[in-house]
């Protein structure tokens, strides 16, 4: 189990920063998600920690040893973590065993030792009885987990982990993040996992870090921090489909874009004139009547789990979500056309505009 | 693990090379004699000194003191003995002072054709020429050197490069001392060619390509003894050439040289280079009765005479104006 | 980026193959210019001037240009004639006949004028002398020592160039271009004309580029055919230059201006092709392969199978017979009967003759060294071109390919100004100096080789091993390597191959116990040993298509 601690972190590629000095503490036998746009540095920073790369600047240290920076550069190989890629990078020319044997073989651990541990890696990830395929007759998925076993088996005190889940159909990755997440808290190894997927940092992360794309981290924080208290806009983006609605305040009221439908709820404690209101669809509750903003059903669609509304009210075009139980109730079946009354159970108030908002997190 | 292998196999081979190489002296002897005679006394000498390893380039004069020159420049002449049939080069040499002086052991066994002897090179053998002609095709034996001037030999009489062999160009350059640069030009008006080595207008002869050539003695023998339609004649006015052999100055291999002169010149090295079919240079080595060789003493009469240290000068001169006259 | 360069694997490996490319390529390129246009410390073009309005020298540039150009045309359409005809028809034993099309390749074309000499010297080969002998003729029915009987000999050998270009094309081409053609009313000649001549045209001159390109550049042909009738081209006059002019200084810089004005005419070369190359990337032909509609040659298939078969028999059959039995003759000029037939001379040159086994182990141990040594070279210099993001690889590059447009010839003086004892090593008239001018010529081979085999191995392979704790040599060692053993494999027999038959360096380079097979062949051919250099020959194609055929066997390289 070992901390990680970055401080002051800079690198550029041929003459575009990537990332600015960039501070991170990763605790011992945390699962920690960096969680960002695609080409907002993570991977860098991920090479970084690895010692693919040099930083331009700043240190990094793995339990009390610097590693980077400050006129060290411990290379990858003597910095003991296990690592597995975005694309597995199995070795195609060696069997299951002998791919996951390979750091025990460089670490020249005894040969009974070794098979020992290899095997029972092997079984962690549940590929036992496969000891003897090559990469080429093995699934992506059982690619993906011969590259975490052969991570896991020199028994790493840092597990890094690069997107590995991209590659997988969705009931796989589900599967596999889950897996991740139980080996995680078994072994009780410090983890640092890098990926876009949002869903996949809540499921597996004990706190997560959200980077934009200009290489800075916005926020650090449990799931529930950053999911239901974002520091701002791009963070709350970020993290799930949301509906943003420019509002103007005229005196202590909050007005929608309509200029006439007044904020219903609780007014935010903002000074300035103008701010964006921003909810995720399944915040919006719908009723037929009530005190609730006034719209119109512009389209329902019916998703399986949920139901999906298009709503226009204010002035604005909504995005709302029922569960589908009870949408199917007909009492609270919406149909298009219909009017509806629309409650928030739960805002984000941002003193940003809305077009920097959409501008910013694609 | 098939590289494994090939760095194996490799390493052996390489090792396989370098292992006769050792623990023995060396001797590089660079000469214009052909295989036939060289081979032969390598064998020969070889059985007598196994304590040296000889290695020989065999090639034409020409191309020898090209290399010579070359290695010259270079700052490392590789070989330790010369022995070729272009006498003008030898006292080129000697007067540069690249030569080391060397009386072999029965010096006086020997018949020295060379004006102002001092052992700086001493002959071995004495090469002639003669006609060598096609039998298959040619039925008249020619007579006299202008018999090839003729419709018999028209378009297929060939002489070796000058430039190369020295022995083509001693004859050349005495064959004009002794009738003029109009025996060359009506050669030439009779289509004969400039071939390259001396070994290659006898090969030429023999296959037909050529009609006759002007050939060295022990060259065509050879040739005839394995059945060649050939024959060789000497015309009344012999040229006779001795081929000298020489140790370079500096040699590290100087001993080996030594033993190495003093056995071509030995009775048995001699008897060796009649057997091939050429003069020796001692008097109590036959050349066997098969050969149309006279014996040396008739030879040396009828021997059109030689002036090397004018030979010296000309060289060059010889050689531009027998090119271009053949080239025209 | 700059400053704290961290000094480890990673350096060096950079440092070696800069090195490796430095001394082997670059120096002695580089002194080829420099000695053709420096004299004595400044600039002279002058002499160069000079020295290129010679008559000889300008009539070797004009011979070059003239058989090369000739081969270029006679083996464009030998190569495109027979490709179409094993591709596009219904000729019986097509499969056969394009494995044995490929044939000449394997035969060094040297050897092949050899035989030629033997069987069409005007008075004394054996087709002229059976014409005239049996038949009565008046005189020879052709002179193999001509302009014409050169570009003869070495069409044989160089048509395969185009012929498998075409071969390619036309198998990849798809077949619906020509039936909608056909649909439209089109005759077949007019849609070879219109529609199949002009789509594999691009095909048709790159390989029309590789001959002109190895044509210029040829030896062995034009100097066994050619000098004693006076044809020279460049690479014949740079070899009797510097074997005749008593090694002055001189005649090394004229070979250094000969080697400069050919060295221009192949990067021209080179350059037409990548043109022509750029130009026809794009068209027609996508990777796949189609099963193209055969024409019906109907009544003319029998006769043309005759014509293939006749063409193999005269072409492949004919001179290697000729050489075997020559071979065995007691003396050059004996008519070939059993009375007349010996295996002495097999026997003299296997058991006895120094001159000969010298050469034989000297041209296997040679190939096996080059091989080796470039091939890991080959891969150290790929890796940092194709894997290390550092400055100046693209340098790298340029000069890992530039032995590929340096003719032999050139790199063969390269290496003497480099290497005899001007800068310190004297390594002159030993088997190193050829050893190091076979790896300059044979670097661009395993380069190609292995950088398309590193392509394929991705960053992060490499980067998961180092994560394991590999270090970087560990990394090298445990994956790239094993990855890249095929290219390596490859790239090892690319260069083995060849060399085992190569003459036109060594000829340039030989000592008196370095001879290579190429060279104990041609010199004894020159000093008029004609059966010695022909049971030579022999014992050389034996040796060369064993090794061929055990390559291709063992390692299966062939697709």
């Amino acid at each position: 189990m070992t901390s990680v601690r970055i401080d002051g972190l800079s690198k550029s590629f041929g003459g575009r920063k990537i990332l600015h000095d960039l501070d991170l503490t990763v605790e011992a036998g945390e699962s920690f998600t960096l969680l960002g746009p695609s080409g907002c540095g993570k991977t860098v920073l991920m090479r970084l920690l690895a010692g693919f790369d040099r930083p331009d600047a700043g240190t990094i240290r793995i339990g009390d040893r610097l590693v980077a920076g400050d006129g060290a550069d411990v290379p990858p190989d003597r910095r003991g973590l296990g690592m597995v890629f975005q694309d597995y990078a199995v070795w195609p020319h060696m069997s299951v065993a002998d791919n996951v044997a390979y750091p025990l073989k460089i670490a020249r651990t005894a040969a009974d030792e070794r098979d020992r541990r290899t095997r029972r890696a092997i079984g962690q990830v549940g590929l036992a009885g496969l000891e003897a395929r090559m990469p080429s007759q093995l699934s992506g998925g059982q690619q993906q987990r011969v590259a975490l076993a052969r991570a896991l088996v020199s028994e790493p005190s840092l597990l890094l982990l690069d997107e590995p889940l991209n590659n997988l159909d969705a009931n796989l990755r589900e599967e596999m993040r889950f897996e991740i997440r139980e080996l995680q808290q078994k072994l009780g190894i410090t983890v640092i996992y890098v990926t876009h997927d949002q869903e996949i940092a809540l499921a597996i992360a004990d706190r997560i870090g959200v980077m934009d794309e200009t290489g800075r981290l916005r926020q650090v924080g449990t799931p529930d921090d950053v999911f239901d208290r974002p520091i701002d806009a791009f963070v709350y983006r970020f993290l799930g489909v949301a509906n943003f609605v420019p509002m103007r305040r005229v005196g202590a009221t909050w007005l929608f874009p309509d200029g006439a439908a007044v904020w219903p709820g609780e007014a935010p404690g903002l000074a300035g004139e103008h701010a964006t209101f921003g909810c995720r669809p399944f915040d919006i509750e719908l009723a037929r009547d009530g005190d609730g903003l006034a719209g119109v059903v512009r389209r329902a669609s019916f998703l399986g789990a949920q139901m999906d509304y298009l709503i226009e009210a204010g002035g604005v075009t909504f995005r709302a979500a029922t569960d589908s139980r009870r949408a199917l109730d007909p009492a609270q079946r919406f149909e298009e056309g219909e009017t509806c009354r629309l409650a928030f159970r739960g805002s984000q108030w941002f003193d940003t505009a809305v077009a920097d908002i959409e501008g910013g997190a694609r | 693990m098939k590289i494994r292998h090939l760095l194996a196999s490799a390493l052996l081979l390489v090792g396989f090379q370098a292992l006769p190489a050792q623990a023995q002296e060396k001797l590089y002897v660079y000469t214009s004699m052909k295989e036939s005679l060289i081979g032969q006394l390598k064998t020969a000498f070889a059985a007598k000194h196994p304590e040296v390893k000889l290695d020989y380039q065999s090639a034409g004069a020409g191309k020898l003191m090209a290399k010579i020159a070359a290695e010259r420049e270079s700052g490392k002449i590789l070989a330790d003995v010369l022995w070729t049939s272009e006498v003008p080069d030898f006292y080129q040499l000697q007067e540069q002072g690249v030569l080391q002086p060397y009386v072999p052991k029965e010096i006086k066994a020997l018949v020295n054709p060379l004006p102002d002897y001092d052992g700086t090179f001493t002959a071995v053998r004495l090469g002639t020429l003669g006609i060598a002609y096609n039998t298959r095709l040619i039925k008249t034996a020619p007579k006299t050197w202008a018999d090839v001037q003729g419709a018999a030999f028209k378009g297929a009489y060939g002489i070796a490069n000058p430039a190369l062999s020295g022995t083509a160009y001693m004859s050349v350059s005495l064959l004009v001392r002794q009738f003029g640069w109009g025996y060359m030009e009506a050669l030439r008006a009779n289509g004969a060619k400039m071939g390259k080595g001396s070994g290659q207008v006898v090969d030429d002869t023999a296959s037909g390509d050529l009609l006759g050539s002007l050939a060295v003695d022990y060259i065509t023998l050879d040739k005839v003894d394995k059945g060649a339609t050939l024959a060789l004649v000497y015309p009344p006015e012999m040229l006779v050439i001795p081929s000298p052999i020489t140790i370079f100055k500096g040699s590290p291999n100087a001993e080996a040289a030594k033993k190495f002169v003093d056995f071509v010149l030995s009775k048995e090295g001699q008897t060796i280079i009649a057997e091939e079919g050429t003069l020796p240079v001692r008097s109590d080595v036959q050349v066997p009765d098969r050969y149309p060789l006279p014996p040396v003493a008739d030879a040396m009469k009828r021997a059109i005479p030689v002036d090397y240290k004018s030979m010296m000068a000309e060289k060059e001169a010889t050689i531009k104006k027998f090119t271009d006259i053949m080239q025209k | 980026m700059t400053g704290s360069f961290r000094f480890g694997t990673p350096q060096i490996l950079f440092g070696l193959a800069v090195a490796i490319l430095v001394i082997f390529v670059a120096v002695p390129v580089l002194l080829i210019f420099f000695n053709a246009l420096w004299v004595n410390g400044s600039l002279n073009i002058a002499d160069m001037v000079k020295v290129l309005s010679e008559r000889e020298t300008y009539k070797a540039l004009i011979n070059s240009l003239i058989l090369a150009s000739g081969v270029t045309v006679t083996g464009t359409i030998v190569g495109t004639f027979f490709a179409w005809l094993v591709t596009r028809t219904d000729l019986p034993y097509k499969g056969a006949m394009k494995v044995l099309f490929l044939v000449p390749f394997m035969l060094p074309s040297f050897i092949g004028a050899l035989a030629w000499k033997m069987l069409l010297s005007p008075r004394s080969g054996y087709i002229n002398r059976f014409f005239i002998e049996t038949l009565g003729f008046p005189g020879p029915i052709f002179d193999i020592y001509t302009y014409q009987g050169i570009i003869l000999v070495e069409t044989m050998y160089l048509f395969p160039f185009v012929f498998i270009q075409v071969c390619g094309a036309l198998e990849r081409m798809d077949p619906t271009l020509e039936e909608s053609a056909r649909i439209s009313g089109a005759d077949l000649f007019t849609i070879t004309r219109k529609i199949t001549i002009p789509l594999v045209a691009p095909s048709i001159l790159s390989g029309a580029l590789l001959i002109m390109l190895y044509s210029m550049a040829h030896f062995g042909t034009v100097a066994m055919l050619g000098i004693e009738a006076g044809i020279y081209n460049i690479p014949t006059l740079i070899y009797e230059r510097i074997h005749q002019s008593a090694g002055s200084f001189a005649a090394i810089r004229t070979g250094t201006v000969l080697s400069t004005v050919l060295v221009i005419a192949a990067a021209l070369i080179i350059w037409l092709q990548n043109r022509v190359l750029s130009k026809g990337r794009y068209q027609i032909i996508a990777g796949k392969s189609f099963r193209p509609t055969e024409i019906r040659l109907r009544g003319l298939r029998l006769p043309l199978l005759a014509f293939c078969i006749a063409y193999i028999g005269f072409t492949i059959v004919l001179p290697t017979t000729t050489i075997f039995l020559v071979g065995g003759l007691k003396t050059y000029g004996l008519p070939i009967a059993v009375e007349n037939m010996t295996f002495d001379n097999y026997h003299h040159i296997l058991f006895e003759w120094d001159l000969t086994r010298d050469a034989i182990w000297n041209s296997i141990g040679l190939g096996l060294a080059a091989a080796l040594i470039t091939m890991f070279a080959g891969v150290i210099i790929s890796y940092v071109i194709v894997k290390m993001k550092v400055p100046g690889k693209g340098m790298l590059e340029f000069l890992g390919m530039l032995p590929f447009s340096v003719p032999g010839s050139v790199i063969a003086l390269g290496v003497i100004l480099a290497w005899s004892g001007k800068y310190g090593v004297n390594i002159y008239n030993t088997i190193w100096i050829i050893l190091v001018a076979y790896i300059a010529r044979y670097m661009a081979f395993a380069l190609k080789a292995n950088s398309a085999a590193l392509e394929q191995v991705h960053d992060s392979l490499v980067e998961a091993a180092r994560a394991s704790g590999a270090t970087m040599w560990q990394a090298l060692r445990d994956i790239v390597i094993p990855l890249v053993r095929p290219g390596m494999v490859a790239a090892f027999f690319l260069i083995f191959l060849p060399a085992l038959r190569e003459l036109t360096v060594s000829v340039l380079l030989y000592g008196p116990t370095t001879r290579t097979i190429g060279v104990a062949i041609y010199t004894l051919n020159e000093d008029g040993e004609t059966v010695y250099a022909a049971a030579m020959a022999g014992v050389a194609l034996i040796i060369i298509v064993t090794a061929e055929v055990v390559v291709k066997r063992v390692f299966k390289i062939e697709k």
